[in-house]
């Protein structure tokens, strides 16, 4: 007896090489069965035909701290009830304010919530001042401390490098505080970037394999550089492990560079929307929208799926359970439609293009519950 | 038939100058009546308050209870309403920026009513050791008086720290947003003072009738006392024309020897306040009915200690029509308490400790007409 039956749709899974028609089974919050035609009893079953099944989106950049960080969004409103089962906050709070992040909205939402902790102790509050103006914010052993008692909540350290959080002078700094916090709990680093003043390369230098540059598809100081191509050393950085997140933003992402890079043969490693209060409205809206973008700029829906549900799992460490729907693994489930039309899209430079095709969330499946807001 | 009556106390309640032996009683969360010899007949629940002294809800101007992300903040419930303080406002743990937070997490799941002064900073108080004011840009009027007009039922002014390591050089300008703000929102303001930039008699210049400087008896340099050790005169004129003289004990800002002086001087407080937060709760300052302990050792009537945190605490507010009164309509908070005798040491923030012969001890609360029971929060 399963609790929840989707038939009909077409799975598309990359850990299990799958993009083919397939029922999904759930029981006991887990994936029971993955198979051409079941036909076990259920007490409940969908009818996904011609539409996409895949496993629960992870959007790993946006901002779920309400009412504290100036950009914090209800987390459950733009993630689960549109299809991301998985999201991380990236900087919201910082070691001052994450015990209150962690109690009044991690442990309270529908939607599965990880963080990185904001090498700035206040995280990012307000709108105008930078977190790390003053760098006596910047604590390595607080966020370190902070990091390693709340490990099974916060997978690493942000770090916000661009005019308006920084002096241009103290980038390096910073960047080295955030590694050396992360080390202390063996997180990963996540670099915020954006300024056409430092190229991209004097801070990838600096990371990790496992470190995440995000903002990398923004018009300037992204991955394609102010001469518009994405330099070798960029190319080897990814070959290294340093990953390329989208972090779309109201500011941080550009349909010029998205097509330059894509057409030098640079995809992106992950796909995340990093929305927050100020593109929620567009031109962010949501992860799906992210994700039709990049389909409507030529990465094959198969690929889009994977960067925004195996990739960012496997980046965040938590590939074992989340991010496919490998049986005995815990069932997150996006149900998704590819529909066809007459589309808009705008990017952070409010630049739009006409796309013919939009990827929409239909049901969303969180431990095996169908996710219905009305029930919470 | 009422639904509470608290029979055989001793009522003090200064708003309407009563100081003598009375029942009072409630009824759909008002006071409906304080008068001698009520019918236990007419109660569905009654409180044998013989031998106890039955005040009006206290409130406390001044507390922290911005759990989580202000470094100084308590839980609201276990330190105000358990310890009879039915009213508290939260001075400044909270900016334009954090306020919605402050207000969704806090003030609305609160037993306690709750009240607050806006920080003029952005940010509030969220640092213990990085001052909110040392960037001037985050003293923000516009922010402060949108977030204070969205907010008006719970924000009563506007709070500026005004120390040097708060402000840096920026006590007066920081103070000019708080007062230009505080204006625009028909709200007072509170200074908190101590080791200020500027000499405090150019600060409190700046104050309207009605605004606070708490922290009155603080220890540190820039005080109202002069090298005499008297009260300097500029300070009874500024009490005169209507600046509130609040205590704002708190971990660093109580000194017996400036309160004793300044009492000895007839310099009086024109209110009592804790300063309650995360680093003094577990001394010297405990709770409110403690801090009102001292001022009746520095030889205040209990009568006018309670007057000094209902109701002139609530004109202060401009909530007296509703608070810090037991009279008939308002609302339903009272506090019980008891005047022990004996030997009780008390402490001030610079660890002098002196023995009374008297504490006041806290025994009931009761909200909204209802008997306050902590086990049953949010009932």
């Amino acid at each position: 007896m399963y609790d929840l039956l989707i038939k009909g749709g077409t799975v598309i899974d990359a850990a299990l090489g799958l993009n083919d028609v397939r029922d999904v089974a759930i029981a006991g919050g887990k994936i029971a069965a993955i198979e051409n035609c079941l036909d076990g009893d259920s007490r409940e079953v969908i009818d996904a035909s011609g539409l996409i099944v895949t496993p629960g989106l992870i959007d790993m950049h946006m901002h779920a701290y309400w009412g504290v960080c100036c950009y914090g969004l209800d987390p459950d409103s733009i993630n689960i009830a549109r299809g991301v089962t998985t999201a991380m906050d990236c900087g919201s709070a910082g070691a001052r304010t994450f015990p209150h992040f962690r109690r009044t909205v991690m442990e309270q939402s529908d939607t599965r919530l990880y963080a990185l902790l904001n090498i700035s102790a206040m995280g990012i509050i307000s709108p105008s001042i930078g977190e790390l103006f003053d760098m006596r914010w910047a604590r390595v052993d607080d966020a370190g401390e902070m990091g390693r008692q709340n490990d099974d909540l916060i997978l690493g350290i942000k770090v916000r490098l661009s005019h308006h959080t920084i002096f241009m002078d103290d980038k390096l700094d910073a960047l080295k505080r955030a590694i050396a916090a992360a080390e202390m709990f063996d997180g990963i680093v996540m670099v915020h970037v954006g300024d056409i003043e430092t190229p991209l390369e004097t801070l990838t230098r600096h990371l990790r394999p496992g470190d995440v540059v995000t903002h990398a598809f923004r018009q300037w100081g992204g991955v394609v550089s102010a001469e518009r191509t994405v330099t070798d050393e960029i190319r080897e950085a990814q070959k290294n492990g340093i990953v390329f997140d989208v972090g779309h933003g109201g500011g941080s992402c550009s349909f010029d560079t998205i097509e330059t890079a894509l057409g030098q043969g640079f995809y992106p490693d992950t796909i995340s929307s990093d929305v927050s209060t100020l593109s929620v409205e567009g031109p962010v809206y949501d992860q799906v929208t992210t994700m039709s973008k990049f389909l409507h700029f030529g990465i094959p829906l198969e690929d889009v799926v994977r960067l925004s549900t195996l990739a960012p799992a496997e980046k965040m460490g938590i590939e074992d359970d989340l991010g496919s729907l490998a049986v005995g693994t815990t069932a997150d489930v996006s149900i998704l439609s590819v529909d066809e039309g007459d589309y808009t899209y705008m990017d952070a430079e409010r630049k739009t293009t006409s796309a013919s095709r939009k990827i929409n969330s239909i049901e969303t499946v969180k431990d095996g519950k169908l996710y219905r807001d009305w029930n919470k | 038939m009422y639904d509470l009556l608290i029979k055989g106390g001793t009522v003090v309640d200064p708003a309407q100058s009563v100081n003598g032996p009375a029942d009072v009683a409630f009824v759909n969360g008002t006071v409906a009546a304080v008068a001698p010899n009520i019918s236990e007949d007419d109660a569905s629940e009654v409180f044998d308050a013989s031998g106890l002294i039955v005040t009006p809800g206290l409130i406390d101007l001044h507390v922290h209870n911005f759990w989580g992300v202000s470094h100084y903040g308590i839980d609201p419930d276990v330190t105000n309403i358990s310890n009879g303080v039915t009213t508290a406002v939260d001075a400044g743990s909270a900016g334009a920026a954090t306020f919605d937070a402050f207000r969704r997490y806090v003030i609305e799941r609160a037993d306690t009513r709750l009240y607050a002064l806006l920080n003029i900073s952005l940010t509030g108080m969220v640092s213990n050791d990085i001052g909110e004011l040392e960037d001037l840009r985050h003293a923000d009027v516009g922010q402060a008086v949108r977030v204070g007009r969205q907010n008006r039922d719970r924000i009563v002014g506007i709070k500026a720290r005004l120390s040097q390591d708060i402000t840096r050089q920026h006590d007066v300008e920081s103070l000019k947003r708080a007062i230009e703000a505080a204006q625009a929102i028909d709200g007072f303001v509170m200074i908190h003072v101590g080791k200020t930039h500027t000499p405090l008699e150019s600060l409190i210049e700046m104050l309207r009738p009605g605004d606070v400087m708490t922290h009155s008896y603080h220890g540190h340099a820039e005080g109202i006392l002069d090298d005499a050790g008297k009260v300097k005169e500029a300070f009874r004129e500024h009490q005169r024309r209507g600046i509130v003289f609040d205590v704002g004990h708190g971990a660093g800002s109580f000194s017996f020897d400036v309160a004793e002086r300044a009492m000895a001087d007839g310099f009086r407080p024109g209110n009592i306040s804790s300063d309650l937060h995360l680093y003094n709760v577990e001394g010297p300052v405990f709770d409110q009915v403690t801090t009102l302990s001292k001022l009746m050792w520095l030889g205040m009537s209990l009568y006018d200690v309670i007057g000094l945190t209902t109701v002139e605490t609530a004109k202060t507010m401009g909530v007296q029509d509703r608070l810090g009164t037991l009279k008939a309509g308002a609302m339903g908070d009272a506090t019980i308490a008891r005047i022990d005798e004996g030997s009780f040491k008390l402490t001030d923030s610079y660890g002098r400790s002196v023995t009374s012969p008297q504490r006041l001890t806290h025994v009931a609360t009761v909200k909204s007409g209802r008997i306050y029971k902590p086990w049953l929060r949010g009932r």
